[in-house]
């Protein structure tokens, strides 16, 4: 089972995909801003982390370049999610180190292709060395 | 002999040479007259031959011709001249007279008197040359003269006066003048000029007189008199007549002239008053020549405070502007015209004033250089300029914010339109797990509604970004085939709702294009899912090509339909923001009214644009044109956003609009009525509008249209 450290400040946000994670048979681990995700991220040891980039204290794009010069936390797939559907914040997202980006709000779907995407590649080459 | 004493004594008296002559010519005897004129003794003359006195001196051919041929046929003779040089005494001129006298004793003897008129000859010669002269000289003189006797008879005329008034002299000599030429100088002003004017003067000068004569017509005349004693022809009168009509025809021009130009000055002068703006004539030392009546009323000064002055003087200094020094003293000097020189200056009495100074430097005749400055008083201009430039700035300000706030609030109401989509997705999949399907159906509604809602307030966003100068396009190299794959997985239920059949066709080889593909595929979207929404169980089509035009290559996507169609007037407004065909469309069929117009949007940024044309009741389409490689730079502005560019695609007119789509367009109608007004429309608006009769024909028409497209 994937652990998926979901980062978001927004209440109803986090409950509903968290919830909707958990119904789709993943483990779902929680941070309410960029500060308390990058101590999870480190703690909790997530195959994947989903991150909102509008977070107080710390903010998604920070959090990102933290998490991907930490020598323990670089190598986790990191799929940005912003309300904001411009074409710089992608970029930024990129930028920043993000695997992927999607938008808000989420197309449950979409995002768990994406999520797939990513987890399959862990897998891929989790296995290879053995295959 | 006291007698003959007597005589010979009367003989000496008498002054003239006397010379007694015998039959034989010998001298009898002379008088002292003739020893003293001659030169010589009674010696030498007394009993000598007339021909051998003084040494032959007296031996003259017309003397001898006298005394041998004349003198004995005739008792006497007068005046006969002889003219002889004489050894002695010269030159002279004799005037000899000879009477034959019976001498008592002394027999017969000719009287020989010999009167020396030499001296009377010489200053007759003299007379006679100058009088000749004198004649020359008046004919010469080209005005025409009349010398009258005292009894206003004409003695004499020159020639000018025979050419001038066309006559002879034998109609003019010894004439009255009154008479001459029929009586055509009997003028009463010339009468009353000859009879009571000279007699009391002898000179007189310029009387004018006009006078119509019959030949040679309407002649206004000088006359000049002088009274002039003539020697032995009396009192004459010389009468000059300078002929002056012509002289008078040029001085009463130059008159007229200098009275139009008096005029004409006036007129300028009027019209410098008249001019409403202030007027300054300056000299080339910048005193005031003169001013205007709009510059004293302007100013509040007067004529006497103004004129003469120094400019920089005027008004206790108040013209002494720097910037009007510049002007006068640097910028004139170099120019001869110069325009709108714009001075700002606060004056005394009225105030903070914005003037256009305008000069120009004229040559006024007597005047000199003149230089005249208008100024005109733009300061209420300038004010309701800048009132403008705030009003706009303004608005457009207002328009700025009223875009931001559209953004931030569409940014924040979509926050609780998450949690709605979201909640109301899970409940239907809980709902479908533990088989409460009846739900089914009102969540899928909710959602349905909140997706609907989402998509207008995207679009919101969207307009208000490009409003707001704060769209911008991501450039990506996509391949097109997996975007039509896309957008026709994405638009295939809706074009199946409403019993509509999909055909897509590709070219064989699309390959890739570089764009932003998000906008692309919205765009796309947009238009199918107008289609979907305004056709029922008809024909939806895609067909997507590459296309070269101008050397670039264009991907075409062409998206018709057999829908509703539309209405010129429609088409006219389809791209504007917010605007449906009409408000009954939007009722009936949903949708934000921005879809095409953010489409528009959408190709514009990327360097292309949508065309449209439609058949009403019968069929859209619509076709994108977007490069396959989308450059940067026309988009975007320099600071990296396109707002001149949204901002132009915003204030679209319907005229800017035309120049962008249906340079032709065929109008359809099964009413003919309607064919009038409809082609007066459109031709109206700009289109060509092809003929068309019945309906088979205006598909043909309709299909060759859309073909020059």
């Amino acid at each position: 089972m994937f652990k998926i450290l979901l980062v978001e400040d927004n209440e109803m946000n986090r409950d509903m995909l968290s919830r909707r994670l958990l119904s789709r048979g993943y483990e779902v681990v929680i941070a309410v801003d960029g500060e308390s995700g990058l101590a999870m991220a480190n703690s909790a040891c997530p195959s994947l982390i989903l991150m909102d980039m509008s977070l107080p204290v710390l903010d998604g794009w920070e959090a990102t370049r933290r998490l991907k010069d930490g020598p323990q936390t670089k190598h986790i797939p990191i799929i940005a999610l912003t309300a904001h559907a411009m074409a710089g914040d992608r970029e930024r997202a990129l930028e920043a180190g993000c695997d992927e980006y999607d938008t808000k709000p989420i197309e449950l779907g979409r995002l768990l292709q994406k999520i797939e995407g990513l987890l399959g590649a862990i897998t891929s080459k989790a296995h290879s060395p053995a295959a | 002999m006291p007698l003959e004493d007597f005589s010979q004594d009367i003989v000496n008296t008498v002054r003239e040479p006397l010379l007694m002559l015998d039959t034989t010519l010998r001298v009898h005897s002379a008088n002292s007259a003739f020893y003293q004129t001659f030169h010589v003794t009674r010696e030498e003359t007394e009993k000598r031959l007339i021909y051998e006195l003084g040494n032959g001196q007296w031996d003259i051919p017309a003397l001898r011709t006298l005394l041998e041929d004349v003198v004995p046929k005739s008792s006497v003779f007068n005046d006969f001249e002889l003219v002889h040089t004489f050894p002695v005494i010269g030159r002279r001129v004799m005037l000899l007279n000879a009477r034959k006298l019976k001498a008592g004793n002394h027999g017969e003897l000719l009287v020989l008197a010999m009167e020396d008129v030499t001296e009377r000859r010489r200053s007759e010669a003299d007379m006679l040359a100058v009088e000749t002269y004198a004649q020359n000289i008046v004919d010469t003189v080209r005005e025409p003269l009349l010398i009258l006797d005292t009894s206003l008879r004409v003695r004499s005329a020159n020639r000018a006066f025979y050419q001038t008034f066309q006559v002879s002299n034998t109609e003019t000599e010894y004439h009255l003048i009154y008479e001459l030429g029929n009586g055509q100088w009997d003028i009463p002003d010339l009468r009353r000029l000859l009879e009571d004017v000279v007699p009391k003067s002898t000179v007189f000068n310029d009387f004018e007189l006009v006078h119509t004569f019959p030949v040679i017509g309407r002649r206004v005349m000088l006359l000049n008199a002088r009274r002039l004693q003539a020697g032995n022809h009396g009192e004459l009168l010389v009468l000059a007549m300078e002929d002056v009509t012509e002289r008078r025809r040029a001085e009463e021009e130059v008159a007229k002239a200098a009275a139009d130009l008096k005029a004409i000055e006036t007129f300028s002068e009027n019209i410098v008053d008249t001019v409403r703006e202030p007027l300054l004539m300056l000299d080339t030392t910048l005193r005031v020549h003169s001013a205007n009546r709009a510059f004293y009323q302007t100013f509040h000064v007067t004529h006497e405070e103004t004129e003469d002055q120094l400019i920089y003087e005027l008004g206790n200094g108040q013209w002494d502007i720097p910037a009007l020094r510049t002007l006068l003293e640097d910028i004139v000097p170099k120019n001869s015209v110069f325009s709108d020189f714009e001075l700002v200056h606060t004056f005394p009495v009225i105030g903070r004033r914005v003037m256009l100074l305008n000069a120009r430097k004229l040559k006024a005749g007597n005047h000199g250089e003149l230089l005249v400055l208008a100024m005109e008083d733009v300061t209420v201009r300038r004010h309701a300029e800048e009132e403008v430039a705030r009003a706009k700035e303004t608005a457009e300000e207002a328009n700025r914010t009223k875009s931001m706030f559209l953004a931030n609030m569409s940014h924040e109401l979509r926050t609780p339109l998450n949690a709605i989509l979201g909640y109301s997705e899970m409940l239907q999949e809980e709902a479908e797990l533990h088989e409460i399907e009846n739900f089914v159906p009102d969540l899928q509604r909710i959602h349905s509604a909140g997706k609907h809602l989402l998509s207008l307030i995207n679009d919101i966003l969207d307009i208000s970004k490009i409003e707001a100068g704060k769209m911008e396009i991501y450039l990506e190299t996509f391949d097109v085939g997996s975007l039509i794959n896309d957008v026709v997985g994405t638009i295939r239920p809706l074009v199946e709702a409403n019993d509509n059949a999909l055909a897509v066709r590709c070219d064989d080889n699309l390959g890739t294009m570089h764009a932003d593909i998000t906008k692309v595929r919205q765009s796309l979207l947009n238009l199918l899912s107008n289609s979907a929404k305004f056709t029922k169980q008809g024909q939806i089509d895609l067909d997507v090509t590459r296309q070269t035009t101008d050397g670039r290559e264009w991907m075409w996507f062409r998206v018709s339909d057999t829908g509703i169609g539309m209405t010129a007037e429609q088409l006219l407004k389809l791209f504007q923001t917010f605007s449906q065909a009409d408000a009954s469309t939007t009722r009936k069929y949903g949708g934000s009214g921005l879809g095409l117009a953010l489409t528009r949007r959408f190709c514009q940024l990327m360097g292309g644009d949508v065309d449209v044309h439609s058949i009403l009741g019968e069929s859209s389409t619509f076709v994108i044109k977007v490069p396959v490689v989308v450059s940067e730079v026309p988009a975007l502005g320099s600071d990296g956003t396109v707002a001149s560019h949204t901002i132009t695609a915003t204030s679209d007119s319907v005229d800017d609009e035309m120049t962008h789509f249906g340079h032709t367009m065929l109008s359809l109608d099964d009413d003919a009525t309607q064919a009038g007004p409809m082609r007066r429309f459109l031709t109206s608006e700009g289109f060509a509008v092809p003929a068309a009769g019945d309906v088979e024909d205006d598909r043909s028409v309709a299909l060759s249209a859309a073909e020059v497209r």
